[in-house]
């Protein structure tokens, strides 16, 4: 069991697709546990993933591949997760800020997410402020995350961030952003909750607030 | 109040405790690198204090953010970040080399291409009547009837400040013969006592780093004289997003951006004249092309909505403006053409360049690529034009590099391996020949020359990953052991003092701005159902400087011939002096704004998948799916 968990994180972290999704079929018509499978299999294929992108030995593409494999993967498990496995782990409502369009980082952050246990609403791009506090309210998450690639669109975030504390919505929800311009200082002084550096550290941040 | 002094250009401010250093540069007038516009993510600002003239608690003290991007030597050497320090005290500081926003010139600024001569602007002598001759007219009316008659039209437009200038001449009212300058034939923008033939124009292409100026007899269909200067708004940031998001938090700026680019080119504009021996008021015409964003603040209208989705310009035609109004110090009355701007980066640039291109251009499949901080694509298949813009990024231009530099003397323009492994570069030597032979860091093309030899010698993999060390002896582990660059220059052959290397980050970097421009063409391509090319002209000075080997090589542009890669100069230049010489091509250029057809990459669903592919440094890249 241990030997073909290892071979489907090691198909997700290469991101072989056919391969990883082949593997988790037979692990669990061999009875395997699927908990297992998406704790040590996927999560941890992720969490080498966000590794080795972080430190430059893969670039988006081989990111890509693997997290979508991931994606793959996780319908051939998902039946077979029971009790507290097959518990959401949190909710978080995702978007880029009004005014830009590069999104290549937040369907990483989702998919991730998705890997991670997450139920992620996804409000696609140029998301104005007002359709993210309407999600807020209505799907009542854990997290809102934000990106921008843009220095110009970084005030979209800033703006967003005050329409949720304007609609009295904070207490509920934590408010993460990220993207390649953004810094922790910005983070701070627009009153976000925390800064992902990258999608793997948003995650974790995610992972670590939510309990 | 706290002064400070910045060598090596010696200049001093003194500012309000608790400024930034930053902006204090700004205030002297010192142009420090800011990639990021100042906001603590790029180091492009390291400047070395000198602790013997500067008190230690001069500067506030170093932050986390700062200490994360100084150089690992930083300590020893005092350097700091100048857009991350504040100013308690008085305090000396060197801008070194590498952090210095001095802006060289074009390298190869303009090239010769014929017009038939057709300006806009033209001269009639006319013999005016005396006050005497019945029926009695005043001098306006006097003028205006004769000019008007040898003409031929019935009237003439002759503003009241046209002749208030001219009452100003000595004798101007005796005068029996008087040259008028005519705009469109009908309307008179100057009156001179006498016989005249001098009639010049001005063509001026403001780029976002530089700014360069021809000098045109427009008679006679020839280029006096040329000048260019480094854009006075660097000192609110490298690129156009830092410009706008200067204009964003403060209004203000808009103005006095747009105060110190007429400034500058008004210099420009009286040395070449002066040079020259020509008066500024025989300068009858001008004409302006730029990036969207720099028409936008020449005209004073502001930039902010073409840096954001969806990208719209502000203010999109062409537009003939009085010299006086815009303050270009030129024949107040001489109509200035500003070209117009298409989309958020396809502007009135674009469209000079478009313009050098003859007929060939619209038969078959051929591609016009712009390449700077931003990269412009016009692809014309079938007499249709289709273009769409690229944020290529910063890499093109050095920036954003480790060792990155503007392309300077010293700048590293080129690198090869030779045979038996050993790394070696070429440099941009000073004008004359001489000066210090040691590189002092990678230029744009520095940057791409590097990347193309290291891939063909295996240094740097397909996917952009650089080998691990023991590969070769030149690659070593760095940011604290997680990722492998290569040393291209050790730091005792370096001016600097420091290594010369390109660093994983580095290439990640080429990569991405790669792919977008790939991204780019490859979607014009699937627009028109087209493969293949029959010519890529690449225009901008960038363009001249690049092997169209190491093109193809990294898979800038897709598989073609290295031959069918046509390097054609400062385009833009060229193209704003046809259309200063011939009238003909500004009607050209509004009717090509017309007829282009926008693509935006960003909106499209193959988008993502295109781009992450392309990030591949191969002619063409493996599909994407590993499975």
């Amino acid at each position: 069991m241990l030997d073909s968990v290892e071979a489907i994180k090691d198909f997700v972290i290469r991101g072989k697709r056919k391969e990883a999704v082949e593997e988790a079929s037979k692990a669990i018509a061999a009875g395997a546990d699927a908990a297992v499978i998406m704790k040590e299999g996927l999560i941890g294929a992720m969490s080498v993933v966000g590794q080795k992108f972080s430190s430059g030995e893969f670039f988006l593409p081989q990111m890509m591949i693997a997290a979508r494999a991931m994606t793959e993967v996780i319908p051939v498990i998902k039946p077979y997760l029971v009790g507290e496995a097959a518990a959401k782990r949190g909710k978080a409502v995702i978007g880029t800020v009004q005014g830009d369009f590069h999104d290549i980082g937040k369907n990483i952050v989702k998919m991730m997410l998705e890997g991670a246990g997450y139920e992620v609403v996804d409000l696609g791009v140029d998301v104005t402020a007002e359709k993210f506090v309407d999600a807020v309210r209505r799907e009542s998450p854990d997290f809102l995350l934000m990106s921008a690639l843009i220095t110009l669109t970084m005030e979209s975030a800033r703006r967003t961030i005050g329409a949720v504390d304007a609609a009295g919505l904070r207490g509920n929800v934590r408010i993460g952003v990220g993207g390649a311009p953004l810094t922790q200082k910005f983070a701070d002084e627009i009153g976000a909750d925390f800064y992902g550096a990258d999608a793997y550290a948003c995650v974790e941040t995610c992972n670590r607030l939510v309990h | 109040m706290p002064r400070v002094t910045f060598h090596p250009d010696s200049r001093s401010v003194d500012v309000r405790g608790g400024e930034r250093l930053l902006t204090a540069a700004w205030k002297a007038g010192v142009g420090i690198k800011s990639v990021c516009g100042g906001h603590g993510k790029c180091a492009s600002c390291l400047v070395e204090v000198d602790a013997t003239a500067t008190p230690p608690d001069a500067l506030t003290p170093i932050g986390a953010t700062e200490r994360e991007l100084l150089p690992a030597d930083a300590a020893q050497r005092s350097f700091r970040l100048a857009c991350l320090c504040s100013i308690n005290g008085d305090v000396t500081l060197a801008v070194p080399p590498e952090s210095q926003a001095v802006r060289n010139a074009p390298r190869k600024p303009y090239t010769v291409t014929d017009v038939e001569p057709h300006p806009i602007v033209s001269q009639r002598i006319v013999g005016v009547p005396g006050a005497w001759e019945p029926p009695l007219r005043s001098l306006t009316e006097r003028i205006a009837g004769a000019l008007a008659a040898a003409a031929g039209r019935r009237t003439i437009e002759l503003p009241v400040n046209v002749v208030a200038a001219y009452s100003g001449h000595k004798d101007f009212d005796s005068a029996r013969e008087v040259t008028a300058t005519l705009h469109a034939e009908r309307h008179v923008i100057a009156l001179t006592a006498g016989r005249h033939d001098a009639l010049y124009g001005v063509a001026i292409d403001v780029g976002t780093t530089s700014v360069v100026v021809f000098l045109c007899d427009l008679i006679r269909g020839r280029m006096v004289g040329m000048r260019t200067a480094a854009n006075p708004q660097a000192i609110f940031g490298e690129d156009v997003i830092s410009r706008m998001t200067h204009i964003q938090h403060d209004p203000e700026t808009l103005g006095e951006m747009r105060r110190r680019l007429i400034d500058e080119l008004n210099t420009l504009i009286d040395e070449i004249a002066r040079e020259a021996g020509i008066g500024l008021a025989a300068i009858a015409d001008a004409v302006i092309v730029g990036n969207p964003t720099m028409q936008h603040i020449l005209l004073g209208v502001n930039p902010e909505p073409l840096g954001r989705g969806p990208y719209l310009p502000v203010w999109p035609e062409g537009v003939e403006i009085e010299a006086a109004e815009l303050g270009l110090g030129v024949l107040p009355r001489a109509r200035v053409f500003v070209f117009p701007s298409i989309a958020g980066y396809i502007g009135g640039d674009t469209l000079a360049a478009l313009l050098t291109r003859d007929r060939e251009f619209y038969r078959g499949s051929h591609l016009l690529v712009d390449v700077g901080t931003n990269g412009e694509v016009v692809l014309a298949h079938d007499g249709e034009l289709i273009a769409t813009s690229c944020a290529t990024g910063p890499v093109y231009e050095g920036a954003h590099i480790h060792c990155g530099v503007r392309a300077v003397p010293g700048a590293i323009e080129r690198v090869w391996v030779e045979p038996g492994g050993r790394i070696r570069h070429a440099i941009i030597r000073e004008a004359d020949g001489k000066g210090d032979p040691r590189p002092v860091g990678l230029c744009g093309s520095g940057v791409i020359s590097s990347v193309a030899a290291l891939l063909g010698a295996g240094l740097i993999a397909e996917d952009g990953s650089v080998a691990a060390p023991g590969f070769h002896p030149q690659l070593r582990m760095a940011n604290g052991g997680h990722a492998p660059e290569i040393l291209l220059v050790g730091a005792r052959y370096a001016r600097t003092g420091r290594d010369i290397v390109l660093t994983q980050a580095d290439v990640r970097g080429v990569q991405l701005g790669k792919s977008a421009l790939r991204t780019g063409i490859e979607i014009l391509l699937a627009d028109r159902n087209i493969s293949q090319l029959d010519r890529v002209h690449l225009a901008g000075t960038f363009g001249n400087h690049l092997e169209p080997e190491d093109i193809v090589k990294i898979g800038l542009v897709p598989p073609l011939p290295v031959e069918r890669i046509r390097s054609i100069g400062n385009a833009a230049g060229d193209g704003a002096r046809m259309a200063l010489f011939n009238r003909n091509h500004r009607r050209r250029a509004i009717a090509l704004a017309r007829r282009i057809r926008v693509v935006e990459l960003s909106l499209r669903d193959d988008f993502q998948d295109l781009f992450v592919m392309h990030t591949a440094l191969a002619p063409a890249p493996p599909a994407l799916e590993a499975a």
